[in-house]
């Protein structure tokens, strides 16, 4: 399949003002780095890569200062909220370089035991798998269809396409279905006491009654 | 049993301020859906265990929540109609404080309507504005 082609522009200043500059302008911040080259600081449009990114891809190609070069995702950065690109990190890369990448993991079908109330869990959402450049997968799906009550797929049983090899440990759980949760009867939280309170009573009153007594005197022998 | 931490080292703190984003326990790391607040406060004990309860009577012991927070900040309070000075009052009750962006609570096995449902009564509980989000993958 032929790799979306990007031209980016190659950013002369680079920290935070010069990188909010560019943001306020419509642009992502990006780094090109990896095979012992120098690293490019570029700049990409940002409708266009958002539009791209939301595809879920690992590869592309990246063109600036009249050539082109094939890159990884490596990173992407967002803003506190979740919603913004705020700086994405490519790596160089040859298609037929091994590389690591995390790969979604996404169950298909409904497990048989969710009938007799089981709950699905799923401890692990995506796996670190090693595969050539060229053949990452967008993402693993697991069947769970026959899953009953109690039953758990681990790394192992993931079924990985040719040439992928997962890195994660192989007994580890992906998906489990266990059993319902056992009706508990709400109980209404008691008053929350704080830790070594010390009762009202034996604050200032008394301490303030004296001197209104003392001021009171005074008030009634001028 | 009130969400309060164990033991602490100090039993009262100074109220601080709270600035920025946050940076940390902003993405929804267990579950599939989780409520994230859009506004800084101090969310209380109480507030945080009535959001857990509204959430659970509507799952109806289906899917699983995780309560993102945890109240480790005491407060104090000086008792009604006393005069102001003779130094700090007694701790009173228990705060976490959230930042926009904080991720509060995840459920997962359940659909999406329905995490949304429930989550929305949470939402009710909470002092402050929030939205409901999915999990997102990250490269």
């Amino acid at each position: 399949m032929p790799e979306k082609v990007f031209k980016a522009n190659l950013r002369e200043k680079t920290g935070r003002r010069a990188s909010e500059r560019l943001r306020k302008e419509g642009f992502i911040p990006a780094v090109l780095y990896g095979h012992k080259e120098e690293n490019v600081h570029l700049s990409l449009p940002r409708a266009e890569m958002e539009q791209f990114l939301r595809e879920g891809p690992r590869t592309l190609d990246l063109e600036y200062k009249g050539h082109t070069e094939k890159a990884l995702i490596k990173d992407i950065q967002y803003d506190a909220l979740g919603t913004e690109v705020i700086h994405i990190d490519f790596a160089r890369v040859a298609l037929y370089e091994r590389v690591t990448v995390s790969v979604e993991i996404e169950t298909v079908g409904e497990p048989a035991g969710a009938a007799q109330g089981g709950v699905l869990e799923q401890p692990l959402h995506e796996v670190e798998v090693e595969c050539l450049a060229s053949e990452i997968p967008q993402r693993l799906e697991v069947k769970i269809g026959e899953l009953d009550i109690g039953d758990t797929i681990f790394v192992k049983d993931l079924k990985l396409p040719p040439g992928v090899k997962a890195l994660a440990d192989e007994e580890q759980a992906v998906v489990i279905l266990r059993p319902p949760a056992p009706e508990i009867e709400e109980v209404v939280p008691e008053e929350v006491v704080a830790p070594e309170k010390v009762p009202a009573e034996e604050e200032a009153p008394t301490e303030v009654s004296a001197e209104e007594k003392k001021r009171g005197k005074e008030e009634g022998g001028s | 049993m009130p969400l309060m931490p164990k033991r602490t080292k100090f039993r009262k703190s100074q109220r601080g301020s709270i600035r920025g984003k946050a940076t940390r326990g902003n993405s929804v790391a267990f579950g599939e859906y989780g409520l994230q607040a859009l506004e800084a406060a101090w969310i209380t004990d109480r507030q945080i265990e009535a959001g857990r309860v509204a959430a659970t009577h509507s799952m109806a012991r289906e899917g699983k929540l995780w309560i993102r927070i945890f109240p480790d900040k005491p407060v104090s309070k000086k008792p009604a109609e006393t005069r102001m000075g003779t130094g700090k009052g007694e701790p009173d009750h228990w705060v976490a404080v959230v930042k926009p962006g904080n991720i509060l609570y995840e459920i997962s096995g359940v659909d999406e309507e329905f995490a949304r449902e429930c989550l929305a009564r949470t939402a009710h509980k909470m002092p402050i504005r929030v939205r409901f989000v999915r999990r997102g993958h990250k490269v």
